[in-house]
């Protein structure tokens, strides 16, 4: 019985690595693509499009990866040879990220803002310059290097920019590197050292801002000829490390990009802390001076193309730790179990009931309704008769349907008999002739029966399920980094069951349910949205507790219900400021094009609860049903002002979907709410 | 239903960090299946209590105890054999020179057979430490057998050793301890009554402790990487496992559960040897001072099926 520790038990194929972690070799190695060179994730990206774009998205969306794939010293490494790379994809990926500039050093220290943004620009500047030649210099043959003509000549056009000449001139490419990195350097000694003289000395400002990023790729298209149709692409990561005065300068040079040069600027969702520029703070206009690209949405979008990179990604990943070799994209769906939904989910229905039924106690479905019903109808009989006719034992997911299509369709006058009755006879159809037969029941069935089951899984103290590697897919929401995290944590959840994953055997639903359920965990704690944390977990929280409250009432409004549509522009600042950090943090997700509220013209935004949270509170994983919700109830969720006054909105909205409420609210007349025995059975 | 998952959950975390993967689900869902209603609770709540006791167990693996074998040597023999020696001369070379001569002075032997834990543990004690053969002896070596006026005699071996270094893996009750004290070391004692005794172990209780303190020719000269005071009694009234319990869990149920059961599968030590009620282990063995719901296997003599978690492999 014992298991035994394997090497694949204790290095788990799935352990998260960061992409900024990763050597050039291993960038290459783990790169995985969503198809050919023609929709390669290179393409999103356009590194040859002049246009410059940020490049947006969540924790672990892959834009580093993509950035550092798009690097010259990973361009070198897929040609073997960086000048063929240029030729070939016809642009040089200088890839600087911004955390390597600490660049919170450039504020404060009793200097005034303006002077820190000259001296972060001219310093921000020389370190793209230097990283530019750098990235070039593997591309550069040897009768260039060795040529001191060629040299003098690069070294002269370069320090026109300049307007106070070196003493001694650089003699060739290496030392005009070099002679960058001097420039930077003493900048960094003088502004390391301000905190302690509180002056900025020694720094002379020695050329315009712009000149060398785009003035040095203009000068070596003049001289090489190789180069004269490569596109130079600044790729700078990490740019939500960047204060609001810096992210200016990187917008000015996006306003005043020249020639054959362009930026790609990474940041997480909440990156851009402003689209204006320097001096006068005019903004940066979208689509006319850049492009955006939000990179996991863009894979949400591409469904099919993610679903093919979550594929590779895994096999590369398995790859890797030697396992899983006899796995192809095709099969890889096999490797997890998966409910069986034949015969209307009857085995699985069965599973969950079989123990408590063999004690003799009602399944709490029926009791439920009986004790409901009991209240309302006197005449006990007439209670027992419907209990009866509803009742199916051999099928309790299509019981549960039976329920839900009575409580759809009652009303006051209706006779309830007949109408039970007629449940029962669609369910009988649909068994024994298919979903034809019964068309109106079977479509309750299709869009509730998820919620249904996990109705019954939570009436009998079990977690609701998920598994199946196209819902890991789905949960991961176009963010590789969620997915290799749920198949981690499947992945040690199945070891830890004595299963062999990805080499004998399926991975047991059981295994992938406690393993989401971590994951889900992960992801809730791993998000640290900073000093508005409890405003926005709080958020997010009531609008689960909302869609949770509504999925395992007794008849559910909507079917799945993940979504809400709300209208973003009335709602009060406290709610528009946690529904924006939920947003950046990933916690919702906006879905894409805007939504009609329903009875009138007005135009919504339909936001999602993040698949990667809906095990935390057992709702759908599934973009189905949507609620609206109104500016009062939207800010009482949001806000967080109010939390009696929230519960009391999801009680208001949800108290009729619940027994006894949803037959009282049904049978009784409203204009005599108190009358006792107001049901004949007629 | 949520404490029995965060508690599966530590678990899950546990053998995949700490326990080396000793106990995987079907190794923990056999044991829990030993739990069957004894208590006069119902199975079930037996079992979420069982899945408690084993969270809590404290189980040091190959490389724990190489760290510890090496905390010992540093701690416990040479920092204070340092001392002394500094104390008498203040000269780094004459310093430098007298610690040389008192480690080539000492040695060091393991407690129990050579097949026993304690002896066990001097490989690798020797290798932590980067120390030479010769600084090892089984106990059998102190002494040669010589004739006078026709008995047989014991006699120490080795006359030129100082520091006889006796170490264990586990002090629980002391026994083992008085045991060499009263029976190896009186005739090395009398021989050469300046010759230093010293014990050792990686854990020791505090009672334990205090009876070799106490009752040995160590006396003063012993110690342990790790003391386990009383807090470690899984039913002391101190019990640091049962001061603060989840919702869902019964004090009195989890002290129930370990000596009903215990009861039955040693009756004459329900909780451990001399009721020691430890909750640990150690990836060569797990001591009988531990819970017996732990380690209990079917071979051990008994009619009793019972499936151990953390095997003991027992002295025959």
């Amino acid at each position: 019985m014992r298991s035994v520790t394997t090497d694949l038990h204790r290095n788990n194929p799935f352990d998260l690595t960061k992409a900024s972690d990763y050597s050039d070799e291993q960038v290459k190695e783990y790169w995985v693509d969503v198809g050919d060179a023609q929709k390669s994730l290179v393409t999103f990206i356009k590194p040859t499009s002049l246009v410059p774009m940020f490049l947006l998205g969540g924790k672990g969306s892959g834009k580093t990866h993509l950035m550092r794939y798009c690097s010259s010293a990973v361009q070198e490494l897929r040609h073997s040879n960086l000048r063929t790379a240029i030729a070939q994809e016809k642009y040089l990926g200088v890839y600087s990220i911004a955390d390597g500039l600490n660049v919170h050093r450039f504020s404060g220290k009793g200097q005034t803002d303006e002077t820190w943004q000259s001296i972060f620009a001219y310093s921000f500047e020389l370190w793209l310059a230097a990283n530019l030649l750098s990235s070039l210099r593997p591309a550069l043959a040897d009768d260039e290097l060795k040529s001191a003509a060629w040299s003098e000549a690069l070294i002269k056009h370069v320090l026109q920019f300049f307007h106070v000449k070196p003493e001694t001139l650089p003699r060739n490419f290496d030392e005009l590197i070099e002679y960058l990195s001097t420039l930077r350097t003493a900048v960094d000694v003088a502004v390391n050292n301000s905190a302690i003289t509180r002056q900025l000395t020694g720094i002379t400002v020695l050329f315009n801002p712009g000149d060398l990023v785009f003035g040095i790729p203009s000068v070596l298209t003049q001289l090489c000829a190789a180069f004269q149709k490569t596109v130079f692409v600044y790729l700078i990561d990490e740019v939500e490390n960047f204060t609001e005065q810096q992210q200016r300068f990187l917008n000015t040079l996006v306003r005043y990009r020249k020639g054959n040069v362009t930026l790609r600027i990474g940041a997480r969702l909440y990156g851009v802390k402003t689209e204006a520029t320097l001096g006068s703070g005019e903004p940066i206009k979208r689509d006319a001076e850049y492009e955006r690209l939000v990179l996991d949405a863009r894979l949400r979008e591409e469904a099919s193309q993610y679903e093919t990179l979550a594929a590779r990604l895994v096999l590369r990943r398995l790859q890797a730790a030697h396992a899983g070799t006899n796995i192809s994209e095709q099969s890889l769906p096999e490797a997890f179990a998966e409910l069986s939904t034949e015969n209307f989910h009857q085995k699985i229905a069965l599973d969950i009931v079989s123990s408590r039924d063999a004690t003799g106690v009602e399944r709490p479905h029926l009791a439920r309704f009986r004790d409901a019903a009991a209240g309302l109808i006197a005449d006990k009989s007439i209670v027992e008769a419907l209990v009866e006719t509803l009742r199916l034992p051999e099928h309790p997911l299509l019981e549960k349907v039976n329920l839900l299509a009575f409580y759809k369709r009652i009303s006051r006058g209706v006779d309830v008999l007949a109408l039970a009755r007629t449940i029962e006879q669609d369910a009988a159809a649909l068994l024994k002739s298919g979903a034809a037969a019964a068309p109106d029941y079977y479509d309750l069935y299709s869009h509730f029966s998820s919620d249904l089951l996990a109705q019954l899984y939570r009436d009998y103290g079990r977690k609701p399920v998920y598994a199946g590697f196209k819902t890991l897919v789905r949960l991961s929401q176009g963010v590789p980094r969620n997915l290799l995290s749920l198949l981690k944590h499947i992945h040690r959840r199945s070891s830890f069951g004595g299963e062999a994953p990805f080499v004998r055997g399926k991975i047991s639903v059981e295994a992938q349910v406690h393993g989401i359920y971590d994951a889900t965990e992960w992801f809730w704690e791993d998000a640290q949205p900073d000093e508005h944390g409890s405003l926005v977990r709080n958020a997010v929280e009531q609008f689960a507790t909302l869609a949770r409250s509504i999925r395992y009432s007794d008849s559910p409004s909507e079917c799945d219900l993940c979504c809400f549509l709300i209208n973003p522009e009335t709602l009060e600042n406290m709610s528009a400021q946690a529904l924006k950090m939920a947003e950046n943090w990933s916690f919702l997700l906006r879905v894409k094009g805007n939504s009609g509220a329903k009875n009138d013209d007005r135009v919504l935004t339909k936001y999602q609860i993040n698949p990667m949270l809906a095990a935390r509170w057992g709702i759908s994983e599934s973009r189905r049903g949507a609620i609206e919700l109104k500016k009062e109830v939207a800010d009482l969720l949001l806000s967080g002002a109010d939390p009696a006054g929230a519960q009391q909105a999801i009680t208001a909205r949800t108290e009729t979907m619940y027994l006894p409420r949803l037959l009282e609210a049904n049978l009784v007349a409203r204009t005599n709410p108190g009358q006792a025995s107001l049901f004949d059975g007629n | 239903m949520e404490l029995w998952d965060a508690l599966i959950t530590r678990l899950v975390t546990l053998d995949e960090r700490v326990w080396e993967g000793k106990a995987s689900g079907p190794a923990v869902s056999s044991w829990l299946d030993n739990f069957s209603g004894r208590t006069g609770a119902t199975a079930d709540l037996e079992r979420l209590h069982a899945l408690y006791i084993l969270s809590q167990f404290m189980y040091f693996g190959s490389q724990e105890i190489r760290v510890l074998l090496r905390a010992l040597y540093r701690e416990l023999f040479l920092l204070p054999l340092a001392q002394r020696v500094r104390a008498e001369t203040s000269d780094t070379a004459e310093f430098c020179k007298r610690m040389e001569e008192e480690r080539s002075a000492t040695r060091f032997l393991g407690v129990g057979n050579p097949s026993e834990s304690g002896v066990h543990l001097l490989y690798y004690f020797r290798q932590e430490n980067g120390l030479s053969k010769g600084a090892f002896l089984d106990s059998a070596q102190i002494y040669d057998l010589t004739d006078v006026g026709g008995q047989r005699k014991r006699v120490p071996r080795h006359p030129q050793v100082k520091r006889y270094v006796f170490l264990d893996d586990i002090c629980g009750s002391g026994e083992t301890a008085i045991r060499y004290s009263n029976n190896l070391l009186p005739e090395l004692l009398a021989e050469q009554p300046e010759v230093e005794v010293w014990y050792f172990a990686l854990f020791a209780t505090s009672d334990g402790l205090r009876r070799v303190v106490n009752g040995t020719v160590f006396g003063t000269c012993c110690g342990a990487v790790y003391e386990l005071d009383e807090t470690y009694k899984w039913t002391g009234l101190k019990s640091r496992y049962l001061s603060a319990l989840p919702d869902g869990l019964h004090r009195s149920l989890l002290t129930a559960l370990p000596l009903t059961y215990g009861s039955m599968l040693i009756p004459g030590h329900p909780l451990g040897y001399q009721e020691s009620e430890l909750l640990l282990g150690f990836s060569h063995n797990t001591p009988d001072n531990t819970l017996p719901i732990i380690w209990f296997e079917q071979e051990h003599g008994t009619s009793t099926t019972w499936y151990p978690i953390f095997k003991r492999y027992p002295k025959v």
